[in-house]
């Protein structure tokens, strides 16, 4: 799902391999009484037990921290807490252990003493996805085996991504299934014919096996964006075969003819159809200037589902039709109902045109001014609904421990000497505090915590400070690489003292916020690390916000791109300017209304949402280019007589396939997902909303664009 | 009352250690006939803190620990450890390890403020010479502040300053002397003892 972009990638690998893996896993642990000895030999039984499981690298808690204490030579390595069997008064002991460490609290004990944290550092085995998945079941089989000595949660960006992979599958079990019962009741409701409801849903599976097949082949995984090509492929493929089964229904002749006249009927709807599934592709197509793998993916593969779904469409269905006889003509104008809808809505459209466009453009200017409050956020665990135990995990130790996502800076100097001096390591503690003081900020984790205790130990001075002498610096920074376990210093210090790492923990605060406090830190580190440093920023989780930054101008350009190829498209099919410049009103307000409400109902745009502008247009398009494409047809001079006719005609075509695609579309709303949950209904409501606007917004432009708009002024 | 005795004990230690630094000791650390007999790098070539070398000094056995370390107070920390544990209360040669300890701890500062003193700041090491030299007469100790030449492994002893030197009991500086061949040269102590029991009889063998 991550960026790609080459800068990022770089520092990204760059600081894994100095630092190792970024991908902590967090456990809390809740036991009745943290403090006493049964809590603590609980602590030092998981760590013990977690330690050995394979993939991990170091296990980080109470039970096995270390302290520096003052000593004859100076420091001397202890551990944070005494041994089972001196125990005593271990409140009083921990409290003042804590008081000389503070760094250790709201990272391995909670503020109240009550909750105890776990890190669990992974071996960086970047490819290794079953290696992941395996340890992380390892330690929740853990957590099942002591629940009922205390509480536990587990959380981190491993845990985030095995999980969000899980409930990609549920998802894949569960809204496919659904997609297929909303279209067999929607087609079955509107056809009533068994063959209406077999032959779109044949060309649709066969259209789904076949995109599928072409992703699977290509090697790619699905991700919470992908996991809705199923879904969206689906949902494009019965749009076809609707419009087929429709003509098909209104072929009026002789049954002996039914060859002749069903491939009559392909020729006249061939190429709306063609034109329809090339807007539609071209709309996802435009997605692939993204900067995100996952979208660019989905609109790939989504328009390569809509071209190979118009195909299937344009060939099976005409030749199962073809051994079919030719149905009653009952079918060919709908129900009653919607026959005196659709007249009705033809005369309001032609008889109050200006007042239609004006009602739309009022609905316009209140949607314009909902825009300014439409914000990109994006957060992986508040994609989840609440109730999800990752969210419930996540925000646990949120809440009780120093945050869950981390933000990495690399400092290096640009001379390339070493980070050895006084005003390097006064520089980086300036940083830390500043840092401190951010929107967000949890916890911050360096060198400087440790050689600030290391010094009070060597010199036993008070309060804990850094070492302001060159050679005491030096001396102590030697000491830490002699330290027997290196694993603590190498986290945050390389070997040769080229490069220092910060951790910035911030707490679930979404991207947005995020990304103002690393841009915030960003300007704080520039103005104090000057000319003589190069501060990096990095990390998976600064990846992700990054990424997040890019979705509004991505989805500005994907637009434009698909607005343009889109129209390019239409003006190639219909060969007329007006018609074509025509078309774009009504597909640009349902997206400017949709936009509007996620702006007034704080709807933030995200990996899944941001597409649904690019997505929504490409779909919407085709409602229109069937109804162009009849009006140029039946047009005689006379544009009353062309609105009359086409929206009746086609007017129930367009009803039925818009509500195929918004119902296929809503079936996401059972998705685990908020993003996939709300692209799917926005999409949804989008092209109700444009089927609307090609009803009446399109037929009012054109009466009041037209020389002649009626007939009876002749 | 035990305390008291100690500190006493101490004391008199002490006093005759000053009573032997009165002694003229030149001979015993004149370093110009030294040959060098073994040598290893200490704790690990990984990470090399000085080197242990077993010299011949005329008649005189000498276990010489060159310390050339950016942390010497962290090796000092690592000797102090050592002597505690191979000279525990109960032992004889216990109040001649607290007398080394003493001496070491007081050497390590002295060398701590010479090196914060120093011209030369981009010397980054720390020096110290440790010596327990064995004669067929008398046990000594010596600890001086060098001037080394060379890397680990090749460290060449240029000159040395006396800081502090003292008699011990022998069987305390052959007893250290062992201890410290085994943990440099990774003996153990049957041939440790062997290999220094050998050396000292071929050293009396070729003085006779």
């Amino acid at each position: 799902m991550s960026s790609q972009q080459p800068d990022q990638v770089a520092a990204y690998t760059q600081f894994r391999d100095l630092f190792g893996n970024d991908e902590d896993l967090l456990l809390s642990v809740t036991p009745p009484h943290l403090l006493e000895p049964a809590g603590l030999d609980l602590i030092a039984d998981l760590t013990r037990q977690i330690a050995e499981i394979d993939g991990v690298r170091q296990v980080l808690s109470l039970s096995n921290a270390r302290q520096l204490v003052p000593g004859r030579y100076g420091a001397e390595d202890q551990p944070l807490l005494p041994q089972t069997d001196q125990y005593g008064n271990i409140s009083v002991v921990i409290k003042k252990a804590l008081q000389n460490n503070p760094h250790y609290e709201g990272l391995l004990v909670s503020a109240d003493h009550r909750i105890a944290g776990l890190i669990i550092e992974l071996v960086d085995r970047r490819a290794d996805e079953s290696l992941r998945r395996t340890l992380i079941q390892d330690v929740r089989n853990l957590m099942a085996r002591y629940a009922d000595r205390a509480e536990f949660h587990l959380t981190g960006v491993g845990v985030q991504k095995i999980d969000v992979a899980d409930l990609i599958k549920r998802d894949q079990r569960v809204v496919l299934p659904l997609v297929v019962v909303v279209l067999m009741l929607l087609l079955g409701a509107i056809f009533r014919r068994l063959s209406g409801v077999l032959l779109p849903l044949l060309a649709t599976v066969v259209s789904l096996i076949w995109t599928m097949g072409f992703y699977s082949l290509c090697g790619f995984d699905l991700n919470t964006i992908s996991s809705l090509l199923p879904p969206v492929v689906m949902i494009l493929a019965v749009s076809n075969s609707v419009h087929l089964y429709n003509g098909w229904l209104h072929i009026d002749g002789l049954d002996t003819q039914r060859i002749g006249l069903l491939s009559s009927k392909v020729d006249e709807l061939l190429t709306p159809c063609f034109f329809t599934a090339l807007t539609t592709a071209l709309g996802l197509l435009s997605l692939t200037i993204s900067g995100i793998p996952a979208v660019r993916q989905f609109g790939l593969f989504a328009a390569l589902g809509a071209i190979l779904s118009m195909l299937i469409s344009l060939t099976l269905v005409p030749i199962f039709l073809s051994f079919l006889s030719l149905p009653e003509q009952r079918h060919l104008n709908g129900t009653g109902l919607l026959r005196w809808t659709l007249r009705n809505i033809a005369e309001v459209t032609i008889k109050r045109p200006k007042m239609i466009l004006a009602v739309a453009a009022l609905l316009l200017l209140i949607a314009l001014f909902g825009l300014p409050q439409l914000h990109n956020n994006t957060n992986l665990v508040g994609f989840l609904r609440n109730n999800a135990p990752l969210s419930i995990d996540t925000d646990y130790i949120d809440r009780h421990l120093g945050g869950v996502n981390a933000l990495e800076f690399m400092l290096t100097r640009r001379d390339g000497h070493a980070l050895v001096t006084p005003d390097d390591y006064a520089r980086l503690e300036k940083f830390e505090l500043l840092a401190w003081e951010q929107l967000g900020v949890a916890n911050v984790f360096s060198i400087l915590p440790v050689l600030r205790q290391l010094h009070q130990a060597e010199t036993r001075s008070h309060p804990l400070v850094l070492p302001m002498d060159g050679d005491e610096l030096r001396y102590e920074l030697d000491l830490l690489s002699m330290a027997g376990d290196q694993k603590l210093p190498r986290r945050f210090l390389t070997e040769d003292r080229s490069s220092a790492r910060m951790s910035i923990w911030l707490h679930d605060i979404g991207s947005r916020s995020a990304s103002e406090t690393a841009s915030q830190l960003l300007k704080l580190g520039e103005s104090i690390f000057g000319s003589t440093y190069y501060l990096v920023p990095t990390g998976s989780y600064y990846q992700m916000i990054q990424d997040s930054n890019r979705l509004v101008s991505d989805m500005l350009k994907s637009f434009a791109l698909s607005l343009l190829l889109v129209m390019l498209a239409i003006f190639l099919l219909l060969r007329s300017y007006k018609l074509t410049l025509l078309a774009i009103f009504p597909n640009i307000v349902p997206i400017l209304w949709t936009l509007g409400l996620m702006g007034y109902c704080g709807i933030d745009l995200s990996t899944g949402t941001a597409m649904i502008g690019a997505v929504a247009f490409g779909l919407a398009v085709d409602d229109t280019i069937h109804y162009l494409v009849h009006y140029q047809r039946v047009f005689n001079g006379f544009a009353d007589r062309a609105v009359r006719m086409t929206t009746t005609r086609i007017g129930r075509a367009l009803m039925i396939s818009t509500l195929a695609l918004a119902l296929g579309f809503w079936v996401g709303c059972f998705g685990s997902f908020k993003p996939t949950i709300y692209f799917s209904f926005l999409v949804g409501g989008t092209l109700i909303g444009a089927l609307v606007c090609d009803l009446l917004i399109l037929p009012s432009c054109l009466m009041l664009s037209s020389s002649r708009p009626k007939e009876r002024s002749r | 009352m035990k305390q008291l005795f100690l500190l006493m004990t101490l004391i008199c230690s002490i006093s005759t250690g000053s009573f032997a630094d009165s002694v003229n000791n030149h001979e015993l650390l004149n370093d110009s006939s030294d040959q060098v007999l073994m040598r290893t790098v200490v704790p690990s070539s990984d990470q090399p803190q000085g080197e242990v070398q077993i010299i011949q000094r005329g008649d005189l056995l000498v276990v010489q620990t060159l310390i050339a370390s950016r942390a010497l107070k962290h090796v000092a920390a690592a000797i102090d450890k050592k002597e505690m544990k191979h000279w525990p209360e109960e032992r004889e040669g216990y109040v001649a390890s607290v007398r080394y300890r003493e001496e070491l701890f007081r050497a390590t500062e002295r060398v701590w403020t010479m090196f914060r003193q120093r011209a030369d700041k981009s010397e980054l090491r720390q020096y110290l010479v440790i010596e327990f030299i064995l004669s067929s007469k008398q046990g000594l100790i010596a600890l001086s502040v060098p001037h080394i030449a060379g890397d680990y492994g090749n460290l060449l002893l240029q000159e040395k300053e006396p800081i502090q030197v003292w008699k011990a009991p022998t069987h305390y500086v052959k007893g250290n002397m062992i201890e410290m061949i085994q943990d440099s040269f990774h003996l153990n102590k049957a041939a440790a003892t062997e290999l220094l029991e050998t050396l000292w009889q071929k050293q009396r063998v070729e003085s006779n």
